[in-house]
């Protein structure tokens, strides 16, 4: 069947379909100073539906969604709530029409129990005017059985693995009677099990009839929970499929117009000489004996479920905080790494795994922070600023990491999300650092622009510098390593070479399971 | 089969594209009120505020807008410039520097004993006055930078340590006259000359404003101090030392405070244990006046400045006006609080 048929027929499913949509978005525009983010979009949910919307980075799906759940208001065009046209002042309007937005990052009280996260804002009051505390944990209890979830209210919510989180905040938005939810890329951080129960979950609370309007750049996991998709591409609707009747290709077509291969490493460096070792180094209770090297111009993958120590190796190598036990060496000299800046003097680089708190100074433009890492490279004498090679330097990696739009002298809070994600990952390919950390450099990175970055990778190993990839994505660890670590309860499970991993063994390992 | 559908697709969006282009609505611009510009301005705002203070004074009394007053308000103001200018630099680090007072009249105190009892010459005097700032400075900055303890309670501490040790230099806590100002003309010509007109103070604000100024937007080391007061953390990882760069505030505003403790002291021509009193307050006043604020590692010299003129023409006008030093208070404190409150609703109004 051809496209043009299909979206015929999905338009007509729309006419002649029984179901009222719950909720109708038509002509949304909406601009910023310089760009035109949304041009006249059309966009329906129907109750019970999942409805994902995909693009490219700054294709202005977050722009869309903002506009639904009221934190922007659009330039023009309407939205009709069951019928019924609709505006929205400010995020509180649209919660009172039952539109809740779930956010990447999580907005919860971390020293708060479960429960009372759950309740945040509407604790259960007895008559007496106090809080009716057994009725609070009877309730969220109830709540999290009806959607199969093995958590206990009375967890503290700090203690929580961040897909738990995501679903604790999707259990507030079910408790708040919401009937339209939005989840806006939230399985970015999420490892493969973690990804299977958060679907789960939707399919229950989908089930209990309400809608999600779902945005990922994870093209496999949309096929699988979603029944719609609709594709933006520059501010435009490009068209609304279902899901079933697409396939990944197509929909990057639809995304991109163009075809875009699956990502492979191309060729092999021969890696050099041992740049780091580290030899049985370990931190308090949370990471045991680790021993691996590091040669030049290698790629060493590091896989694990969340949580199983890659973020605490991150903190020891990087000296966040230091190793208490085992030894580093850099370059064949014994190292104690005490602090971020000897790291970096030692030749370390960090992209780290947040973006928005750890990654980016907000306030500073997208060109002050693709130089901030090495700002002696954009003055005069390493000391006076030299705007000229400030723009140049920025102009370089915008191109080069395509960073739309094209405009460095933006605040970087006014980029989308992907694209502030390869803002992050620039300040550091150009420090020349000779052991380069990532910790999830692709998250939130369309399809296009990952392959771009995994070239570029490419392009650093064959320059001799030492790469560690930490991901939950196997795909990823499996295109981009020449070897593998799997961890597991903050100790090295398994370590193979490229040609040894697969899927099924490399997951085996992390769960522990054989 | 499959490849036709894309040819076909590919020629739909084609279309679509260019009907899409020409049915997008022209950006209607929005309604750009009067508050929309005084939010992307802050400075906008500032210069209004006092135009209208000027405005007033002018109107209600005779003296303000005289070159005498004038001369005056320079003078006095240029003390509290020249600490808030360094106390910029603190509160875009995200702290507060509240011994500055404390500083002033330690300063004044030590300088005073210095040339009345130790016969020791105006210069030396001087650099030691000077100096006892850098030291009180370099102490906050180690308990803040290097011990971590909130800025808050540490400068609280060295506040009370400061000023209390500036009695202690006094006999019974009493202040130390200088008596003639005849005998030391490079001494009171600090406080009290003027080049071509314009006082000695006020030249030396300008300086440091101007190097404050030049460090923070022409540097890369204030880029990098820019980068720590907006998110230190992010800072942090990128390699930037973060302790360096908040103790390096901290340890300017000492020097800055013992600065202005010596010209205190050549004004007044004397030392006074409980001179300076409440003057953190105008200093923070007129630095979040010029839309510096604690959270944001946003700030401006050329902001600190006018809040710096609004908060002293306010104390000079009043004064002229006869309101007394309590009413004056009052009237800065609750600048401060209004301040506080705009830099609030403008945040308000362009993020989301
Ligand atoms: N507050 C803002 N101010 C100015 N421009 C903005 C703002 N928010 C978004 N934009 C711009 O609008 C466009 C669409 O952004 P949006 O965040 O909707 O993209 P997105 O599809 O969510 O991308 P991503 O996949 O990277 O998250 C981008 O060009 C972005 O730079
Ligand atoms: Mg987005």
């Amino acid at each position: 069947m051809g496209q043009a048929e299909r979206l015929e027929s999905s338009a007509k499913l729309q006419v002649t379909g029984a179901t009222q949509p719950r909720l109708v978005m038509e002509g949304i525009s909406k601009s910023f100073p310089g760009v035109q983010a949304l041009c006249a979009v059309d966009f329906d949910l129907l109750p019970g539906e999942v409805h994902a919307l995909v693009g490219q980075n700054g294709a202005g799906k977050t722009t869309l969604v903002k506009i639904v759940s009221g934190a922007h208001p659009a330039d023009a065009g309407r939205i009709l709530i069951e019928g019924q046209e609709v505006r929205f002042h400010s995020p509180a309007d649209a919660r009172r029409h039952g539109i809740m937005t779930v956010h990447q990052d999580w907005n919860l009280f971390p020293d708060l129990s479960v429960a009372e996260n759950i309740f945040a804002g509407r604790m259960p009051i007895k008559a007496s005017g106090i809080i009716d505390w057994d009725r609070c944990y009877e309730e969220a209890a109830r709540e999290l059985r009806s959607l199969n979830l093995e958590l206990d209210p009375h967890t503290r919510v700090g203690l929580l693995r961040p897909a738990q989180m995501q679903m604790v905040e999707i259990v507030r938005c079910v408790c708040a009677n919401a009937s339209i939810m939005i989840l806006d890329e939230p399985t970015a951080a999420l490892g493969p099990h973690e990804i299977e129960s958060l679907f789960a979950m939707i399919r229950c609370v989908v089930a209990g009839g309400v809608s999600i309007l779902y945005i990922s750049h994870k093209l496999e996991e949309i096929q699988e929970i979603a029944d719609r998709v609709t594709v933006l591409r520059d501010g435009r609707k490009v068209g609304t499929v279902r899901a079933n009747e697409v396939d990944r290709l197509e929909l990057i077509r639809m995304m991109v117009g163009r075809e875009v291969e699956a990502p492979q490493k191309q060729t092999v460096v021969t890696p050099g000489a041992e740049i780091l070792r580290a030899n049985r180094i370990g931190k308090s209770k949370a990471l045991h004996d680790i021993t691996f090297s590091l040669r030049e111009g290698e790629i060493l993958g590091v896989f694990g479920l969340l949580g199983a120590g890659q973020k605490q190796l991150i903190d020891v190598l990087y000296g966040i905080t230091p190793a208490d036990r085992g030894e580093i060496w850099v370059n064949g000299n014994q190292v104690r790494i005490q602090s971020p800046e000897m790291a970096k003097r030692l030749g370390f680089g960090l992209v780290p795994g947040d973006r928005k708190r750890e990654g980016l100074v907000q306030i500073l433009s997208a060109n002050a922070n693709l130089t901030l890492a090495n700002t002696s490279l954009i003055s005069f004498a390493k000391l006076l600023l030299s705007p000229r090679k400030e723009y140049e330097q920025g102009w370089h990696w915008i191109n080069s990491l395509d960073i739309r739009p094209k405009d460095g002298g933006r605040l970087v809070k006014y980029f989308s999300g992907g694209n502030q994600q390869k803002v992050v990952l620039g300040k550091w390919l150009q420090n020349n650092c000779k052991v380069l950390i990532l910790d999830h450099p692709t998250q939130g990175v369309d399809v296009g622009a990952k392959n771009e970055i995994y070239s570029l990778l490419e392009e650093l190993a064959k320059a001799r510098i030492a790469i560690i990839l930490v991901s939950t994505e196997l795909p990823e660890i499996l295109a981009m390593s020449d070897r593998i670590l799997v961890m597991r309860n903050g100790t090295i499970a398994a370590e193979l070479p490229r040609q040894e991993a697969t899927n099924e063994k490399l997951l085996a390992y992390a769960t522990g399971g054989n | 089969m499959k490849r036709e559908g894309v040819v076909m697709y590919e020629g739909t969006t084609a279309l679509d594209t260019v009907a899409a282009q020409e049915a997008c609505p022209p950006r209607e611009e929005p309604s750009r009120n009067w508050w929309a510009l005084l939010s992307d301005m802050p400075q906008i705002g500032l210069l209004i505020m006092l135009a209208v203070l000027v405005l007033f004074f002018a109107l209600t009394t005779p003296t303000f807008l005289t070159f005498r007053n004038l001369a005056i308000l320079a003078g006095s103001i240029s003390m509290i410039g020249i600490v808030a200018a360094a106390m910029t630099l603190v509160i875009i680090g995200g702290n507060l520097d509240l011994s500055v007072a404390g500083i002033i009249a330690l300063t004044s105190m030590v300088v005073a004993n210095l040339i009345v009892g130790w016969q020791w010459s105006e210069g030396a005097s001087v650099v030691a006055g000077v100096l006892v700032g850098l030291v009180v400075g370099v102490l906050n900055g180690f308990l803040v930078a290097q011990l971590g303890i909130n800025s808050v309670i540490a400068t609280l501490a060295t506040y009370s340590i400061a000023r209390w040790s500036a009695y202690l230099l006094g006999t019974k806590g009493r202040s130390i006259p200088l008596g003639y100002a005849e005998e030391r003309p490079f001494f009171d010509s600090i406080g009290q000359g003027t080049v071509l007109g314009v006082p000695v103070p006020f030249l030396i604000m300008v300086v440091i404003l101007t190097a404050i100024w030049l460090f923070l937007t022409w540097t890369r080391f204030g880029r990098e101090f820019l980068a720590v007061g907006g998110n230190s953390l992010a800072a942090l990882l990128t390699g930037i030392s973060v302790r360096r760069y908040t103790f390096f505030a901290f340890a300017l505003t000492g020097l800055c405070a013992g600065i202005c403790g010596v010209i205190f002291a050549s004004r007044l021509a004397g030392g006074y244990p409980g001179g300076a009193m409440g003057w953190e307050l105008d200093i923070i006043a007129a630095v979040f006046l010029g839309g510096t604020s604690l959270t944001g590692g946003q700030g401006s010299i050329l902001g600190t400045l006018l809040g710096v003129i609004i908060i002293g023409s306010l104390r000079n006008g009043m004064a002229l006006l006869g309101i007394d030093i309590t009413a004056q208070n009052i009237a800065t404190g609750s600048v401060l609080l209004l301040a506080v409150l705009y830099d609030r609703l403008r945040r308000g109004g362009t993020e989301l």
